[in-house]
């Protein structure tokens, strides 16, 4: 929704050069229609107004912004940033231009037309000497209710309307009884009674229908993504098969292959047919080690803090780098101020805590953790087996404490620490009949990290972020007597510009500097090349080493945003990555897009550029990589064209090719360096996006066709990537069905993923194994198709002061057996895949305040 | 059932997934799948070399240990060098023929170290199988010399669908080293490897008749012995 600003202007105390001024003045007036989100923050039902006084220049540049009126903080900003990327022509007197102050009413709404009484702008509460005063409340949440009209009477004769606190006040009153009625409109209505003197609350009950929308924009972040998906977390986290967790929406959105529930791509995101190491992954802009438990089993963060999951397949601002795949960045939200607020959380995997409390006016502390309890059902399923037994079944913890501080509308500060832990080891107290020679394994996976974003508004033209993050990472695997260890300790900090050079020109630019120790111990065989058969460990070569290290990265990145004309715009950016230490390397990233509407409701957009990143620390290490490797390379070019139809319809489709090179793949000589850059591909597919949002049905469409194929060098024959999906397609579909009730359902397809057959080839009598060979070329033939629906009905219990939502999942309702992974009998004649779980139910229950 | 075909992870996470994967992948085996364990089709199960540690220049006898295989048994060497992943592709010239028979007994060449040795069933039918001989001196071959039952030896006969406990008595070679491999033409083995002297359980079969028992112990250095027994499942 694009709202227009009604400059019903208030001159409000001219400066000083207009106190001689002439009797004419013609106020100030925009020059181009505001530019607001289609969407409201955190509190999508209100339909409000803010007052802003601003300064509008001789030049007719704004200045000076403050809020005059807001029903919070989200509408304060989202006003203050329209408004300072506004441009007026100025005020003149008696035909000159003149700077004024004037205070500006910016109306913000939500998508929908209420049916009832609309809200209104809250009004100041006067001081109730003798008469009613109260407050009105959501009921379950507390939070307060803002620009609500109340009535007083039984024919509602005197009338007021809630502040920014969700406060009213009927003063000088009678004594007597009165009735209190709040109509409904949003919420249901409600009639109290109350004798004077006093003190009334009234607790509000939410429409179910009430429509969510998507988030709002934030100033740093690129405009003109045409790849990017911004997901509304209320709704991802009510996506059958996700057991809450809103991060496990990224699977079904389009460019995603379906991630395999088991393998070792368990979980891992594919985007538009790149490896899942190419996708990077960042918490407020700073990268965050690892985002699932043990895969894909839930994500490490609070669902209830988090703001935005801002995905995007390919072709994003070179603010980002170091990637060739897709990016994702999840956004904290803001801790509420309004109160103590907090959840527990019950699950089939785990349970968790969460507190948030303001302590303060300007600062609101938060902490929760989390602490699985799958480990104890693992754990007594197979307790019993005599031949395995879980020293530590798969456990996993995390935590995040946090402080906001907020001091004005311009600036925020987010500290956070935040952490995970994950732990399985199972040992087998007799040989494994598949590895006679191991005696099980175990995987233990964790991180620390420190993080703090400072956002400032520096003026209406100017804005600024940095983040500092420093984190302690470890991960150990031990398949058998083998073993792998990383430690990983990296300092990061970024600073950013956003600059609005001119009415239509936006600069962006920043810095990022990243310095880390590592320490690498390794006992595994050597790589294979991708798709090649892997052979049982007797007989393969198996590398030793213990290697510590220092490296760094230095990146500064630009880009400018020019608004052609109102239809069209051009995005041109450039980013220098250098890397130093094992790894010794310089690269520059370009990017060009540019996005059109050529009619009201359809954007076309296009986008090119060559994107660079390092490999991976273990294949430049001196003792097991190759220091001498260099960075991998992708040029992609996106097409895109989007419509909207109508409210409650739109439709998205992009075409997508990427071009490859410089990949890092396994060399064959024995003995010589185990990796060079000799590995090619190329990558075209096309996604379509079809969305549904109306207030009792919601929905998407997500299905990308794509070819994903790969050289391992020069003169080799050109194969599928491992991870390729030709047909990807996800259902996503929720309705209300009133009394709280919601019911959802998801259907899942995607073509099977390439795999190499295998036949045997002889008996190693020393090892006791069959090994096999290949039966075709690799990855020449396809797993069966994926085929998964999941029901959830959910329902929510509102209480005064408290609520409780109860959801029961039916996780592959159709109780299909998909193939997860690959499997061989102990002879190679036969496969055996370990497939996905059955029907499976899952139930949820959180219990909120 | 294995899980030897993974794409290779390249990146420490991804090694994470793997382990964890693989690792819940072989519980789940280990819970669920059958290991070839019951001799059903023409199987070479092990060979031996005696000495077990190779000595280049002197002679060994060399025996396998074959499950309803018809076919002459041919074998061959190949340095290790040669072939260090893929003991079947010894280059042409290098391979050396030792003949037919089993067992064989061949005077290694005195010029090498590691060797593959191979044998194939010349019918074609069964596997080829093969074993890396070292000239690491701490090779023994173990022996299989009884298999006893908490009752006392292994009985001649028991009833259908009944279990018996089964140990081995193992010796020339430290019995802590040694993993044992168990096999049946019919009925029901578990496990199907044990460690040492450890017992395994075999549970009789539904049908009567001779069943046949194998053993097969490998010390970790090399070193093969193994011991063949009849059981008869009573009507």
């Amino acid at each position: 929704m694009i709202a227009a600003l009604l400059v019903a202007v208030a001159l409000a105390a001219p400066p000083p050069a207009a106190e001689a001024a002439p009797p004419e003045v013609v106020p100030p007036a925009l020059t181009a229609p505001l530019e607001l989100p289609d969407a409201v923050p955190a509190r999508r039902d209100l339909d409000v107004t803010v007052l802003v006084a601003l300064t509008i220049g001789v030049d007719g540049a704004p200045s000076d912004l403050s809020v005059v009126r807001s029903p919070g903080e989200p509408w304060s900003r989202l006003a203050l940033d329209a408004l300072s990327r506004a441009r007026f022509t100025p005020a003149t007197r008696g035909g000159e231009p003149v700077a004024v102050r004037i205070v500006a009413p910016v109306p913000i709404g939500p998508r929908t037309t209420w049916l009832g009484v609309a809200r209104r702008e809250p009004e100041a509460v006067p001081t109730v000497a003798a008469g009613i005063r109260g407050v009105v409340l959501e009921r379950g949440t507390r939070r307060p209710l803002a620009g609500v009209p109340v009535l007083l009477g039984e024919d509602g004769a005197r009338e007021t309307v809630t502040d920014a606190d969700g406060r009213f006040a009927f003063p000088d009153l009678p004594a007597g009884r009165y009735r209190l009625e709040v109509p409904p409109f949003d919420h249901e209505g409600a009639v109290e009674t109350a004798t004077v003197p006093a003190d009334v609350t009234i607790r509000l009950t939410a429409n179910a229908t009430r429509e969510y929308v998507t988030r709002v924009e934030r100033t740093r972040r690129a405009p003109t993504d045409s790849a990017r998906i911004v997901v509304p977390v209320e709704r991802a986290r009510e996506v059958p098969g996700s057991s809450g967790d809103p991060l496990k929406v990224l699977e079904s959105l389009p460019g995603v292959a379906r991630p395999a529930a088991a393998g070792p791509g368990a979980g891992e995101l594919a985007v538009r047919g790149s490896a899942p190491e190419d996708t990077r992954v960042y918490l407020d802009g700073l990268p965050l080690f690892q985002l699932y438990h043990f895969g894909n089993i839930y994500s490490v963060l609070q669902d209830e803090w988090i703001g935005d999951i801002d995905f995007r397949a390919g072709g994003y601002a070179t603010e980002y780098g170091d990637a060739t795949g897709g990016m994702v960045d999840v956004t904290l939200r803001e801790l509420a101020k309004d109160g103590v607020h907090g959840h527990l959380d019950v699950n089939v995997y785990h349970v968790a805590a969460l507190v948030t409390a303001p302590v303060s006016d300007t600062w609101t502390v938060g902490a929760a953790v989390r602490r699985s309890w799958v480990d104890s059902i693992i754990g007594g399923l197979l307790g019993d087996d005599p031949g395995f037994a879980f020293t530590t079944a798969p456990r996993y913890y995390d935590y995040q404490v946090r402080a906001d501080h907020r001091p004005d509308a311009t600036t925020l500060l987010k500290l956070v620490a935040l952490g995970s832990d994950d732990e399985v080891v199972l040992l087998s107290d007799r040989p494994s009949a598949d590895d006679p020679g191991g005696s099980g394994f175990s995987l233990g996976r964790s991180f620390h990290q420190l993080q703090g974003t400072l956002e400032l508004a520096l003026s209406p033209e100017l804005a600024a972020s940095f983040g500092l993050a420093t984190s302690y990472q470890k991960l150990r695997v031990s398949p058998g007597d083998q073993g792998f260890a990383l430690t990983f300790d990296p300092v990061t900090a970024r600073a950013d510009l956003d600059w609005r050079a001119a009415p239509d020109l936006r600069v962006r630019g920043g810095v990022l500097g990243e310095a880390y120790r590592f320490h690498i111990e390794l006992d595994l065989p050597r790589p294979t090349a991708e798709g090649q058969v892997e052979l049982p460990t007797e007989v393969r070569e198996v590398v030793t080493a213990t290697e510590d290290g220092f490296g760094g990265r230095a990146d500064a990145w630009v880009e400018g945003s020019w608004r052609a004309d109102p239809d069209l715009s051009l995005v041109l950016g450039a980013r220098l990555l250098s890397w130093h230490g094992n790894f010794s390397a310089a690269a520059v990233d370009a990017r060009a897009a540019a996005a059109w509407t050529p009619f009201d409701g359809t954007r076309l957009s296009l986008g090119l550029g060559v994107n660079h990143q390092a490999p991976e620390p273990q294949e430049t290490s001196e003792s097991i990589g190759n220091p001498d490797l260099g960075p991998e390379r992708a040029f992609y070019v996106d097409l895109g064209v989007a419509q909207r139809l109508g409210d409650v319809l739109s439709v998205e489709l992009q075409g997508f090719w990427k071009a490859l090179d410089d990949l890092v793949v396994p060399t064959a000589s024995y003995g010589g360096v185990p990796y060079d850059n000799a590995g090619s591909g190329t990558i075209v597919g096309a996604e379509l996006l079809l969305r549904v949002q109306s207030a009792i049905f919601d929905g998407w469409v997500a299905y990308t066709l794509s070819r994903s194929r790969r050289v391992d060098r020069p003169g080799e024959p050109e194969r599928f990537f491992s991870f390729d999906q030709t047909h990807v397609l996800a259902l996503v579909a929720g309705v209300q069905l009133g009394a709280g009730f919601r019911f959802g359902a998801r259907v899942r397809y995607a073509t099977g993923n390439p795999y190499t057959p295998l036949e045997p080839a002889y008996f190693d009598a020393g090892a006791d194994v069959w090994v096999p060979r290949a039966a075709a070329a690799p990855l020449s033939r396809r797993s069966e198709a994926f085929f998964q629906l999941d029901l959830r009905l959910d329902k929510t219990f509102v209480f005064d002061v408290w609520q409780l939502a109860v959801y029961l999942e039916l996780n592959n309702a159709t109780n299909r057996d998909n193939v997860e992974f690959i499997g061989w009998s102990d002879d190679y004649t036969r496969r055996e895949d370990v497939t996905s779980l059955p029907l499976t139910p899952s139930l949820g229950i959180r219990g909120s305040f | 059932m294995r899980v030897t075909q993974p794409p290779p992870p390249r990146s420490p996470l991804a090694l994470g997934a793997l382990a964890l994967v693989v690792g819940l992948a072989a519980a789940t085996a280990a819970c669920e799948a059958e290991p070839a364990d019951v001799l059903d089709t023409p199987r070479i199960l092990a060979l031996r070399a005696d000495p077990a540690t190779l000595s280049p220049g002197a002679e060994h006898a060399v025996t396998a240990l074959a499950f309803a295989v018809t076919g002459e048994l041919r074998w061959s060497l190949c340095p290790v060098a040669w072939a260090p992943t893929d003991p079947l592709s010894c280059p042409t010239g290098d391979a050396v023929d030792l003949g037919t028979g089993n067992p064989l007994v061949a005077t290694l060449p005195a010029d090498l170290d590691d060797l593959w040795l191979r044998c194939e069933d010349v019918s074609g039918v069964a596997l080829p199988a093969v074993k890396r001989l070292t000239t690491a001196d701490d090779t023994v071959n173990p022996d299989v010399v009884a298999f006893t039952t908490p009752a006392g030896s292994l009985p001649a006969s028991v009833a259908r669908a009944t279990s018996v406990d089964l140990s081995p008595t193992l010796t020339g070679a430290d019995p802590d080293r040694v993993v044992v491999s168990w096999y049946v033409t019919a009925g029901v083995l578990e496990p199907k490897r044990s460690v040492g002297a450890a017992a395994v359980t075999f549970t009789a079969p539904d049908e009567p008749g001779p069943v046949t028992l194998l053993a097969v112990a490998r010390d970790k250095g090399g070193g093969v012995g193994w011991l063949e027994a009849t059981i008869e499942v009573d009507p």
